[in-house]
């Protein structure tokens, strides 16, 4: 015992001579700035106890030696190699002179080799070396002889060893000169049992962060802000070197850089991070960096506050109590302006919830980070930053496939082959919608698109791909909707004939392009949404429960609309017909209105109407369907005529009157020049233009006005007429030339004297 | 302001009359005509069309009081102004294109009965136009110096090479042997064949000594002799009008029907063919007639083609060759310009003799308007009606203001009689439901 006692005060003598050395040449390079004072005269005493310790010092003076870094010392045997330990006899605790500084290792308690207790379930909350028991004592000594890195062991043996360092750094470079290279040594040791035992206790993580927090400002000499990021996390606590790195950029007017502001995220109290940003820190800083450049570019400037950034470190070492570490830098504290947070949480906010599906999925399949499903349920932002071999494949297949067109028709059971799906000739809803999104992350949509009333994607079957022009439609208005089922209804007439013109094509397509309800996204989605219903097989399904909820009058509308879509090829061609009586009945309309409709249509077409194709504009509402509005019924109150259109209607007039007036009016009688016949008979006269028979007959008529029927048959026998044909013929000649019968009745046969005349004239 | 062209009062007199009557006028159509211009002059060619030895056929759809039996007067008046031969009926349960009960040759005998020519253009020209044929072939054969009867043979011998045309020729033979042998009977019965009188072969034997009649199978094929007869006979050709279309739509037997329409689609065949000779058709119906694709034309799918519109008559290019005219409805503009044509013809084309003024017009549809709703414009007739006794009473009491006795004017509300017929059948089913109880 005396032996080791000696040779323990040799060792102190020797050591104190080297540290003084040391800091004499060395003492301006400390970076402690309570560092420089001088260590307390020691005066070591040896005391002996062979009772167990009880943790409890009566106020003898202290008889100790502090063992450098790197060097080993020899206890019960065990050599303890490091340093970094004190011990001796006694060592009082700084704040309590009763209490025996808790790291002190009083070599001569007894330690029970035989039966260490690594697991120490008995420590207390402030073990101390001194009370524990001689199992415990074994175990701490074991754990020091084997370097300080046997992670199998209670974190209550890590804390004694980590409160001596507490009191070598916090305590002894105020009193004595410590060296910089030590305090670098022991600052290392820190970094190193952070990382070996931060992860297994987050009490000792957050004690060795603070004191390594202290090592470390109180040596920075540079700007706080161009220091690596702490390690570690998410804590509820910002350290302080994240408040100062932020400060000083504030004070200096910079903007506060990404870097430090997401160590801000991941540390404020008040901000929650859910498990997306857990789960995926990767992507959650990847995309975090992303927005807070969208929003703020370099970096939010803030405007320095007058709370200064404080450093508190509250010992663990409960001897230590009353010493602990405050510091006041003369830099602002930005990190409690709650106006700062109020900027960065709806960051944060939209970072967690753009990649909850991503992270949700990730949950249910671990390891397929890579995978082109979980690329798929990346936000955006990130997408287009990343790149993914599959998804590369993907896309080149894809660009092969539209060979530049806008847009193309592509077997769904390609489609599936290409995507991670259960089954194989369909994708799930959840299957199709993400699917969809991975999409429109390359630039692309799809049609039918499940989420605005189109299906799953399912085999066999066709989708059209269309590119993308600017943001997504993530969401369609209700005229859209509106828009789409006169689409597809249109589309379904449209094809009614077998084929499509190019005529209704267009006339659709114009239909679109003209429509005012619709976003110019949202009419590319329409046209691919046409192309589809133009090239697939259209059902009628469903049409009739999209289209009952409709007001009358927007159906009647609807109904005149479709007949013009079936029209516009110039003919209705049965099959048109056919499907318009089964969309007319969807609408409630009878057969019978299809008609009139269908004729109205003609009518307008080939009558009057200067515009044959008759398909009213569409109003420009954002609400409910976009039906055009009815035009103002004629006459419902009072009468309201169209001057224009009578206008028109008495111009047209015109022209058929001038028509039918050469047809009707009485043309001065031509005198045709009939080539005369030579006549075997006495009558040589021929008058307006009739033969000598007629003429005869005709001239008879001067004497006698009124012929009985039999009377005047003799009279046309004489002259080889048959009467009615000589009745016939003669009238046909009075009309031209006078524009009357001159013989009225049958029996009996009255000539018309005023005609008769003129005939003669 | 145009010359004043004054009406004639016999026009005038027939126009007003007509209308009072509640029909359409047969003279001075032209005075009254509103609007259609496209219409009028499409019908125009294909009517000069058939005088060059061409063809047409046309349906004029339109719904009830659209003024079909109006347009098809009109057309029909201008074919005789044309020097057509016109026959027009209306089809009905017994009278049909095809049938085998003898309905298709009660529709020739009707067509025939209403055989018109510009001198008698209320029908009953039948013999007329025979008559100046053969009178025109006497003349010949004196000429020539032979018997009429073989001038007759050599001229109708053209009609020998079409089916019925030897039978056919034999009775115009027959009505000259008549005439010449003062067989008032033998003639008689020459005409009842000519109009498909005789239903049995046998009658028709003994009368004629012919082996055929018109019956049921050769309707078609009979209306082509005639087309071409009455050409031989000096005209220029034969207008077939066909109203009431509709009624073949209605008909129970789908088979019926079907046949029905295959007629048609033979007589659209040749006439678009161009094989019909000098014959054109005017098929008046509804629009179901034609659209509906279970009972209408284009429920049988051979005519659906045949009836297609002109791909490229879009967009403000108007086609009217195609085989349908479509008659939109009547607006009340339409109405307010007929109105002030009749107020035209009543002062005998002179505005100076005007009965009422403009105003009066106004006041007049807004009288109507609240007596019978939109019926005033939709089916006109009563409209005109009371328009024109209006304008009479006024022109019988020149003391009298318009304005008194407007209030007094009665108008009727025209009833569809399809309508009608719903009405009472839904009025009946009422009745069956009233007193069903449980």
């Amino acid at each position: 015992m005396e032996l080791a006692i000696i040779f323990i005060i040799g060792m102190i003598i020797v050591i104190i001579s080297v540290v003084s050395s040391r800091s004499s040449k060395d003492n301006s390079t400390s970076a402690f700035q309570a560092g420089e004072g001088e260590f307390p005269s020691i005066r070591v005493t040896v005391t002996t106890s062979t009772q167990g310790g009880s943790g409890y010092s009566d106020n003898k003076p202290n008889d100790y030696k502090w063992i450098p870094p790197g060097e080993s010392v020899t206890i019960a045997n065990l050599q303890i190699p490091g340093g970094m330990i004190y011990c001796g006899k006694h060592l009082k605790s700084i704040s309590d002179h009763y209490m025996i500084e808790p790291s002190f290792i009083n070599a001569s308690l007894p330690i029970d080799l035989e039966n260490p207790d690594s697991e120490g379930n008995n420590l207390n909350y402030w073990p101390s070396y001194s009370s524990i028991p001689q199992s415990n004592r074994a175990a701490y000594l074991l754990w020091l002889a084997g370097g300080r890195v046997d992670t199998n062991i209670n974190i209550g043996y890590v804390f004694i060893f980590f409160y001596g360092l507490e009191r070598r750094l916090l305590n002894d470079t105020k009193t004595s000169n410590v060296s910089h290279d030590e305090i670098q040594a022991i600052y290392d040791e820190l970094r190193i049992m952070r990382q070996i035992y931060g992860p297994l206790s987050s009490s000792f993580n957050h004690y060795v962060n603070g004191l390594i927090e202290v090592v470390e400002l109180g040596n920075t000499k540079g700007k706080f802000y161009d220091l690596a990021v702490p390690l570690g996390k998410f804590t509820y606590e910002l350290s302080p070197i994240i408040k100062l790195a932020l400060g000083q950029l504030a004070l200096e007017g910079k903007p506060l850089t990404a870097k430090w502001i997401f160590q801000y995220v991941l540390h404020h109290p008040d901000i929650n991070l859910r498990t997306p940003a857990k789960r995926c820190p990767g992507e959650f800083k990847k995309l975090f960096e992303i927005w807070y450049a969208k929003k703020f570019k370099d970096g939010i400037i803030i405007k320095p506050n007058k709370t200064k950034v404080k450093l508190n470190y509250h010992c663990g070492n409960a001897g230590l109590s009353g010493l602990n570490y405050n510091k006041i830098w003369d830099i602002p504290d930005v990190s409690i302006l709650k106006s700062l947070l109020n900027k960065i949480l709806p960051i944060v906010e939209v970072c967690q919830n753009d990649l909850d599906r991503y992270s949700r999925w990730l949950g249910q399949h671990p390891g397929e980070e890579d995978s082109i499903i979980a690329f798929s349920l990346l936000p955006d932002e990130l997408a287009s930053v990343m790149t993914n071999k599959k998804v590369e494949t993907f896309r080149g297949w894809l660009n092969n496939s539209m060979d530049g067109a806008e847009d193309a028709l592509i077997n769904n059971k390609e489609l599936i082959d290409r995507w991670q799906t259960k089954n194989d000739d369909r994708m799930l809803k959840s299957e199709t919608l993400s699917f969809i999104s991975f999409l429109e992350k390359m630039k692309y949509g799809i049609e039918p698109d499940v989420r605005f009333g189109g299906t799953s994607i399912k085999a066999p079957g066709k989708s059209v791909i269309f590119k993308l022009h600017g943001q997504p439609v993530s969401d369609v208005g209700t005229e859209y909707l509106g828009e789409a089922l006169l689409i597809h209804i249109a589309a379904v007439i449209a094809k009614a004939d077998g084929k499509i013109e190019e005529s209704e094509r267009s006339l659709l397509l114009g239909f679109i392009n003209k429509s005012s309800a619709l976003v110019p996204e949202e009419k590319h989605r329409m046209k691919a949404l046409l192309t589809w219903h133009l090239n697939t097989d259209i059902s009628t399904k469903g049409l009739k429960k999209q289209l009952e909820p409709l007001e009358r009058e927007q159906k009647l509308l609807l109904a005149e609309y479709i007949v013009s879509v079936a029209g516009a090829d110039g003919y209705i061609s049965p099959e048109e017909v056919k499907m318009l009586t089964k969309l007319y009945n969807f609408l409630g309309f009878e057969a019978k209105d299809l008609y009139s409709h269908i004729h109205l249509f003609e009518a307008d077409k080939t009558g009057d109407s200067e515009e044959p194709v008759m398909v009213r504009a569409s109003e420009n509402s954002r609400n409910g369907y976009s039906i055009p509005a009815p035009e103002p019924v004629m006459g419902k109150q009072g009468i309201d005529l169209d001057m224009g259109k009578i206008k028109n209607i008495q111009e047209e007039t015109k022209v058929v009157v001038d028509i039918l007036g050469k047809i009707f009016t009485e043309e001065e009688p031509q005198e045709e020049i009939v080539e005369q016949e030579p006549v075997a008979d006495d009558t040589t006269e021929s008058l307006q233009g009739l033969d000598a028979n007629h003429t005869a007959v005709l001239l008879t008529f001067e004497a006698q006005k009124v012929w009985a029927r039999e009377e005047f048959e003799k009279l046309t026998s004489k002259y080889d007429l048959l009467p009615d044909g000589a009745l016939e013929t003669l009238n046909e000649r009075s009309l031209e030339v006078c524009d009357e019968n001159l013989c009225e009745g049958d029996d009996p046969i009255i000539i018309n004297q005023e005609v008769y005349e003129e005939l003669m004239t | 302001m145009s010359e004043i062209k004054k009406i004639r009062s016999k026009d005038r007199d027939a126009v007003i009359q007509s209308l009072r009557a509640g029909v359409v006028p047969r003279k001075g159509l032209q005075h009254i005509q509103v609007g259609r211009a496209g219409e009028v002059k499409a019908l125009l060619t294909d009517i000069q069309r058939i005088t060059e030895s061409g063809s047409f056929i046309r349906l004029i759809i339109g719904e009830y009081g659209s003024g079909k039996t109006f347009f098809l007067n009109l057309i029909r008046t201008i074919a005789m102004e044309k020097k057509c031969v016109t026959v027009h009926a209306d089809l009905s349960p017994d009278r049909r294109l095809h049938a085998t009960g003898g309905q298709a040759r009660l529709l020739y005998a009707e067509l025939m009965r209403n055989l018109s020519t510009r001198p008698r253009p209320d029908g009953g020209a039948l013999s007329a136009v025979v008559e100046r044929f053969i009178s025109e072939m006497l003349k010949s054969a004196k000429n020539r110096g032979v018997t009429p009867g073989t001038v007759i043979g050599e001229n109708l011998d053209c009609l020998t090479e079409l089916v019925g045309g030897y039978d056919f020729a034999e009775v115009i033979s027959a009505y000259w042997k008549a005439y010449d042998s003062g067989n008032d009977s033998l003639k008689t019965n020459a005409l009842r064949w000519l109009r498909g009188e005789f239903s049995t072969k046998t009658e028709a034997r003994q009368a004629l000594g012919v082996r055929t009649i018109i019956d049921d199978s050769n309707f078609y094929n009979m209306l082509k002799l005639m087309a071409k007869f009455v050409k031989l006979a000096g005209y220029s050709g034969l207008v077939v009008c066909l109203d009431e279309m509709v009624n073949l739509f209605k008909m129970a037997s789908s088979q019926a029907r079907k046949s029905n329409y295959e007629e048609i689609l033979h007589i659209l065949n040749d006439c678009l063919q161009g094989t019909a000779d000098g014959i054109g058709f005017l098929l008046g119906g509804t629009p179901d007639f034609l659209y509906d694709t279970r009972k209408g034309l284009y429920s049988y799918s051979a005519l659906q083609s045949r009836l297609a519109k002109n791909t490229f008559a879009v967009d403000g290019l108007l086609d009217y060759s195609g085989p349908v005219i479509s008659l939109g409805n009547l607006v009340p503009e339409d109405i307010y310009v007929l109105l002030t044509k009749l107020r035209h013809v009543f002062a005998y084309g002179d505005p100076g003799n005007y009965l009422v003024p403009d105003d009066a017009l106004y006041v007049f549809i807004e009288h109507c308007q609240k007596r019978i709703g939109d019926a005033y414009f939709r089916t006109p007739r009563n409209t005109i009606v009371s328009f024109i006794n209006l304008l009479s009473v006024l022109e019988q009491n020149p003391g009298a203001s318009w304005q008194t006795l407007l209030g007094s004017v009665e108008i009727e509300i025209e009833q569809n009689p399809d309508v009608e017929v719903n009405i009472k059948n839904a009025a009946k089913v009422d009745e069956e439901l009233s007193a069903f109880k449980l």
